[in-house]
């Protein structure tokens, strides 16, 4: 705990760090301000008719934004002091390397999560200013938990690039690319998939390409993250797909990248 | 001396990386063969062991199987006794161990402080330690630069006071004269011999021969990822047979035709002062009390008298080529 906090306190004031705040301040508070605005006419037919749909709205400006800064945070905290001989030393120290990777994926992961759950909570009275009500406390517990558990996953996911990585362009390569395909691509990927399987991509608005789509979505943390929150929605604009599958990707995501990591840290060679 | 740590036949087999193996099949040759350390060491309290090899014999790997990042394949490890063969065990093994890698170059926002006190945490020690760590190798007044504004030579006292956190039994200092300036080193002379004067070890591997010979007590030599010879000075010239050369100076006619009738004896004339000065090099053992007598009483015949009698210590380096084979002049040797 003490050696996370320490980490923790120099990761927070690094110079990246210092430029993702007004990001994070921009894309996260900013679009609850402007999602919130009972006076803003947003494009398409998109309706706002209540705190939930607000939070989950302003979940793409956190989609492009908070998990990018994961990204840009964790892509050389091992394949930087792997190269520079730091990481060598660190290993040779008395202290358990699942303890230790531990420490470096949670210090990449809260240098982001802290912040991003503290503009959050802000953004709730940001809520309660423009509508006038509080969201109810299970809805707020369930965005900011689930953004929080969203960017443990990219940590988890950087954080195994960059043990894997034996230069810091290839880590960063390999980060930024993950990110792009769950954040840009992810749909061109699930229209290709249906499209080999049958499934009628021309209409995206086809019931059976939205069950389909809700299925694809379990395997990006992306759309698991917009699942859970879609969740929260009024009852017609809620998924399709069964609770118990979303609640598994969810445990699935938490899980499986935090083994693969932690078994490659374990033995990993400086 | 009390036995620290011991390494019985410990085996180390290097990765081969999957592009090789990738590539191996797709040529469909057989696979490249995969480099091996093989070592026995006994590090004990109060020594300080030169670890000299050529570039690629497998020095830095074993500092790192030595310092419990890497894990052996084969082979027995001891600590204090007992047998290191879990990770717990590795964790009690590391914390008797300080280890200064090879040329880190620390860079990033951090200064020295934070990496200091980072590794006090680590070692569940103070964070207030770091400051009279960084005191010790003299880099207090930097303290609270950042890293990338560090000169070489700071660096490499970054990384000294590293591997000094926690006081540890075993120092593992692998080139740690890299980038010192001359005042520097002479103050890492003096703190090496310091520790061990208080019963740590010191295992230093370097390739600044002349340096090394300078404070270490006895060597062990690497070659291909072996161990070729170790121990005292002597006993390694001995076992080398380098410990050979003889200078004898003296006065009236010169003995060299009479000594060059042995053909175990090998003469050298040299230009010095008095009316002789030969340097005798035997092929077959060094040169004991009994033989220096014997030559002298064979030389003190007629008017010649033997002035002055010399043995010459080899230098590391020719005790590094001997048993290594590196001839003399450029001669880099392939890695395996």
């Amino acid at each position: 705990m003490r050696l996370l906090l320490h980490d923790l306190k120099v990761k927070m004031v690094t110079p990246r760090m210092v430029i993702l705040y007004p990001l994070l301040i921009l894309f996260i508070p900013g679009a609850v301000w402007g999602f919130s605005d009972p006076n803003a006419s947003l494009p398409g037919s998109i309706a706002v008719d209540g705190a939930s749909t607000v939070m989950f709205l302003s979940s793409l400006f956190i989609l492009l934004s908070a998990t990018l800064g994961v990204v840009l945070v964790g892509f050389d905290s091992i394949s930087r002091p792997r190269l520079t001989g730091e990481l060598a030393i660190e290993l040779s120290q008395p202290m358990n390397r699942t303890m230790l990777g531990m420490n470096h994926l949670f210090g990449v992961w809260l240098s982001v999560a802290i912040p991003v759950a503290l503009l959050q909570i802000s953004s709730l009275a940001i809520i309660e200013h423009q509508m006038g009500t509080f969201p109810s406390i299970m809805d707020s517990f369930t965005w900011i938990g689930i953004t929080a558990l969203l960017l443990l996953w990219y940590a988890s996911i950087q954080m195994i690039a960059s043990s894997m990585a034996q230069d810091l362009g290839s880590s960063v390569t390999f980060g930024v690319a993950t990110w792009m395909l769950f954040t840009l691509m992810w749909l061109l990927v699930t229209v290709f998939i249906a499209t080999i399987l049958g499934v009628d991509a021309t209409n995206t608005a086809d019931p059976t390409f939205i069950a389909f789509q809700e299925h694809a979505d379990l395997f990006s943390p992306n759309g698991v993250y917009q699942l859970v929150l879609q969740n929260r929605l009024p009852e017609a604009s809620q998924p399709t797909v069964w609770d118990g599958w979303i609640d598994l990707a969810v445990v699935c995501w938490t899980t499986i990248p935090i083994a693969v990591f932690l078994r490659r840290f374990r033995n990993l060679k400086p | 001396m009390e036995l620290l740590m011991e390494m019985e036949l410990v085996q180390y087999l290097y990765p081969i990386p999957r592009a090789v193996i990738a590539s191996a099949k797709r040529r469909k040759k057989s696979m490249p063969k995969r480099g091996v350390i093989e070592a026995s060491l006994r590090i004990e309290s109060g020594s300080i062991v030169g670890l000299v090899g050529p570039n690629g014999a497998g020095k830095s790997t074993l500092i790192s199987i030595m310092a419990g990042i890497l894990p052996i394949q084969n082979g027995i490890i001891r600590s204090n006794g007992n047998t290191v063969r879990s990770e717990e065990e590795r964790v009690n093994l590391r914390s008797r161990i300080g280890l200064m890698p090879e040329r880190v170059a620390w860079s990033g926002p951090a200064t020295p402080l934070d990496v200091i006190q980072r590794l006090c945490i680590i070692r569940g020690l103070p964070k207030e330690n770091a400051e009279s760590i960084l005191e010790r190798v003299g880099l207090s007044s930097r303290a609270r630069d950042r890293l990338s504004s560090l000169s070489q030579g700071m660096r490499q006292r970054l990384s000294l006071g590293a591997s000094l956190i926690g006081d540890p039994e075993i120092l593992l200092l692998d080139e740690p004269m890299n980038g010192l300036d001359p005042v520097a080193q002479n103050a890492f002379r003096t703190m090496i011999r310091e520790m061990a004067e208080k019963g740590k070890a010191i295992i230093v591997s370097s390739h600044q021969l002349n340096e090394l010979e300078r404070f270490v007590e006895s060597i062990a030599i690497m070659n291909h990822g072996k161990i070729v010879t170790q121990g005292s000075f002597t006993s390694v010239e001995h076992d080398l047979g380098v410990g050979q050369r003889l200078l004898i100076s003296g006065i009236g006619p010169s003995p060299a035709s009479s000594i060059s009738e042995n053909p175990l004896i090998t003469v050298t004339e040299l230009d010095e002062e008095g009316d002789w000065c030969l340097r005798l090099t035997r092929h077959d053992q060094t040169w004991s009390q009994d033989l220096r007598a014997a030559l002298i009483e064979r030389i003190n015949v007629g008017n010649t008298r033997v002035a002055s009698v010399e043995r010459i210590p080899p230098d590391l380096e020719e005790i590094l080529r001997t048993a290594t084979g590196i001839s003399e002049g450029i001669n880099l040797q392939e890695e395996e």
